[in-house]
């Protein structure tokens, strides 16, 4: 277990006219035992950070460090971290036994038969004994990710990296693993930064979630707390599903017109906003459908997508279209024209140039502690 | 017994129409065949007439056109053994291993660098070394007797095999550089953190995964070193005939009077065993995919 703090981290590839910036001026502080989950969209700079971390790539400037001891020259393997990669990056030559005992022949000086007795241990907590002898090649894509993880957990690191361990395989067993790792990491007490591009993995699985985007941190703080109260619009529009609508707006008095809305200032906002132009954002499952003409704005059912337990429901309101996430199946038909309801208790602003978020929720309901993928607004 | 019913129910005419899909498959695979023999015949014949030179008297080698001898010999084998071709195969055997090591030695630490290490002047180098493989060595074997004669490696075995693993590098390390691209870097940075520093990494994890690349290059320089001739005249030529390789031995069937095609056929067919063997011992790492489950595909 350890404390894990990226101060100021850099990280550029190239030079000259050609250099790229990956990450830029990267703070964060993941505490003994956290399970941090970096997320944002492809090539926002969330692998190179974890790579950075492993040691696999150099620090341009800044620096990192693991128990308060800066690693930025030290190799990997003197970091005492483990690493679990999308790919499984299995030795195909080597059975899956030699696969999870092949770092500690490397590193520490066990002998071969407390090698095994390591391995037989992980595995079993793995449940994957039976497949200690086989190759790579005879493992189904579930399997070689639980020797993957083996290979990491055997090492007894630190810190645990995942960079996106879940992508490769198929949805349900995605879901399976997932709560699985969670509760390896519970049982494990192990510092685990993780890597997705999944919003709903980060949700799910993180104690907290670090949103990158362009190699800058847009925000870190709790699942819920993101999607509730995001920081910025990226943010806003990143976290749940289907995202956030965002529609263009100008303060006239008290009210907020534009995009086909006419909207009063929400009241927490009224007194810190000045006049101009707002994002102004709601999502899709705080709003409802009401009839024509008595919500925030009107339009016409433009699809509808029925989900069983739920529907989307995009309505054309003229310069935008809008998403409605309803209860139940199929309510609306397409071309029917619909009213949309906005609670002003769930509108957030955004400063239009910026991003920055000039009025979000006050506050994040209760939740339930047990139900950490509740995400009903 | 769902499939007996739908079996029972089938219509006529369905079970008329699969059949006719089968034949017309029947067809198709009995023509690929057809192919298949005409492809090998046409490739096996100048082999078969080899094999068929070397069992007759050189009296009969224009007389008669038929593939099977009417009176087979075995005197173009016992002249050839006689003349000492065991020892130019000694020879051969000899340049050609060493060869054959010392281009797979220098080249797969060369062609895991060029696939991993993005260093400046790496393109431009790959270039040159693919500019000089379109050199013909015919065109430089001149100037490279005389390097070598001033280095006094002419006359010498090994000289001949550094010479062979100098001109076989270019190819050799283009063909290995696509193997090493092919296996996933992800191996790599597994290796990394499993403590390996650049030279485990190639020595304990991606030399297995790589191996059916160095089978290939292991052959294709066996093949092209135990038969080349050029290189070989010019070098060891001021040399004894027992210091000679197999194609400049072969090539003293070929007098001022008469060409011995009987002998000539009878030492390829000899010559060619081991490069048969060579090549069974090796193949099996053409058919096994060893990256096979190392990453999802």
């Amino acid at each position: 277990m350890a404390q894990l703090e990226l101060n100021s981290l850099e990280k550029r590839f190239g030079g000259g006219d050609e250099q790229v910036e990956a990450v830029s001026e990267l703070s964060l502080s993941v505490i003994d035992g956290e399970f941090l989950v970096l997320v944002g969209p492809s090539g926002c700079g969330k692998s190179t950070t974890l790579n950075c971390v492993a040691g696999l790539e150099s620090v341009t400037d800044g620096e990192i460090r693991i128990d308060g001891e800066v690693v930025n020259d030290k190799r990997p393997e003197e970091r005492n971290i483990a690493m679990v990669f999308q790919s499984y990056a299995l030795y195909p030559h080597m059975t899956a036994a030699q696969n999870m005992e092949f770092g500690l022949k490397m590193t520490t000086g066990l002998s071969k038969g407390e090698r095994r007795e390591k391995v037989e241990s992980t595995a079993e907590l793995l449940d994957i004994s039976e497949l200690l002898d086989k190759k790579p090649k005879s493992l189904s894509g579930g399997q070689k990710q639980r020797v993957a993880l083996g290979r990491a957990i055997v090492r007894d690191p630190a810190v645990f990296l995942m960079d996106e361990p879940l992508s490769n395989l198929d949805a349900s067993l995605r879901s399976t693993m997932r709560t699985e790792i969670q509760q390896l990491q519970d049982d494990l007490d192990v510092t685990t930064v993780y890597v997705t591009h999944d919003q709903t993995e980060a949700m799910t699985m993180a104690d907290r979630i670090a949103i990158l985007y362009d190699g800058e941190l847009q925000q870190v703080g709790q699942p819920l707390e993101c999607y509730y109260r995001p920081e910025n619009r990226f943010v806003a529009e990143f976290i749940g599903e289907p995202a956030m609508n965002t529609l263009p707006v100008e303060r006239r008095g008290d009210r907020l017109v534009g995009s086909g809305v006419d909207f009063p200032v929400p009241d927490r906002a009224s007194g810190g906003l000045s006049r101009g132009q707002f994002t102004l954002g709601i999502r899709p499952e705080a709003i409802s459908l009401v009839e024509p003409n008595t919500g925030a704005v009107t339009g016409a059912v433009e699809v509808v997508e029925p989900l069983g337990e739920s529907s989307h429901v995009y309505v054309d309101i003229g310069d935008s279209t809008v998403t409605v996430k309803t209860e139940g199946p199929k309510s609306v038909d397409r071309g029917q024209r619909v009213g949309i309801d906005f609670p002003e208790d769930r509108v957030h602003l955004f400063d239009p140039d910026s991003g920055v978020a000039v009025a979000r929720r006050a506050s994040i309901p209760n939740e339930r502690p047990s139900d950490r993928t509740a995400l009903t607004d | 017994m769902a499939g007996s019913t739908d079996t029972d129910t089938t219509p006529d005419s369905t079970r008329s129409r699969l059949s006719g899909s089968q034949i017309r498959l029947y067809f198709y695979d009995a023509a690929t065949y057809l192919v298949y023999a005409l492809a090998a015949a046409f490739f096996m014949f100048p082999v078969l007439w080899v094999i068929s030179l070397s069992l007759r008297t050189e009296g009969a080698v224009y007389s008669a056109l038929n593939l099977i001898p009417s009176d087979p010999t075995l005197d173009a084998y016992r002249t050839v053994i006689d003349s000492g071709i065991l020892g130019w195969m000694r020879n051969t055997l000899v340049v050609t291993v060493v060869s054959v090591l010392g281009i797979i030695l220098v080249t797969t630490p060369a062609a895991y660098a060029f696939s991993r290490f993005r260093f400046r002047g790496r393109r431009t180098l790959l270039l040159a070394v693919l500019g000089f493989q379109m050199i013909s060595p015919i065109v430089i074997v001149l100037p490279l007797y005389d390097i070598m004669r001033t280095l006094g490696l002419t006359e010498s075995h090994a000289g001949l095999a550094l010479l062979y693993i100098g001109l076989q590098i270019p190819f050799s390390l283009w063909l290995l550089k696509g193997y090493f691209d092919t296996i996933p870097t992800a191996l790599d940075k597994a290796a990394r953190i499993d403590g390996c520093n650049r030279l485990q990494t190639l020595r304990y994890v991606l030399l297995r995964p790589v191996m059916p690349g160095i089978a290939v290059v292991a052959i294709f320089n066996f093949v092209l070193t135990w038969s080349e001739f050029v290189m070989a005249y010019t070098m060891l030529g001021p040399a004894g005939q027992d210091e000679y390789t197999l194609s400049m031995g072969i090539y003293l069937f070929d007098t001022q009077l008469a060409t011995q095609w009987t002998n000539i056929a009878a030492a390829a067919v000899i010559g060619v065993v081991p490069i048969i063997l060579f090549f069974v011992a090796l193949q099996r790492y053409f058919v096994r995919g060893l990256t096979d489950g190392a990453v999802k595909g």
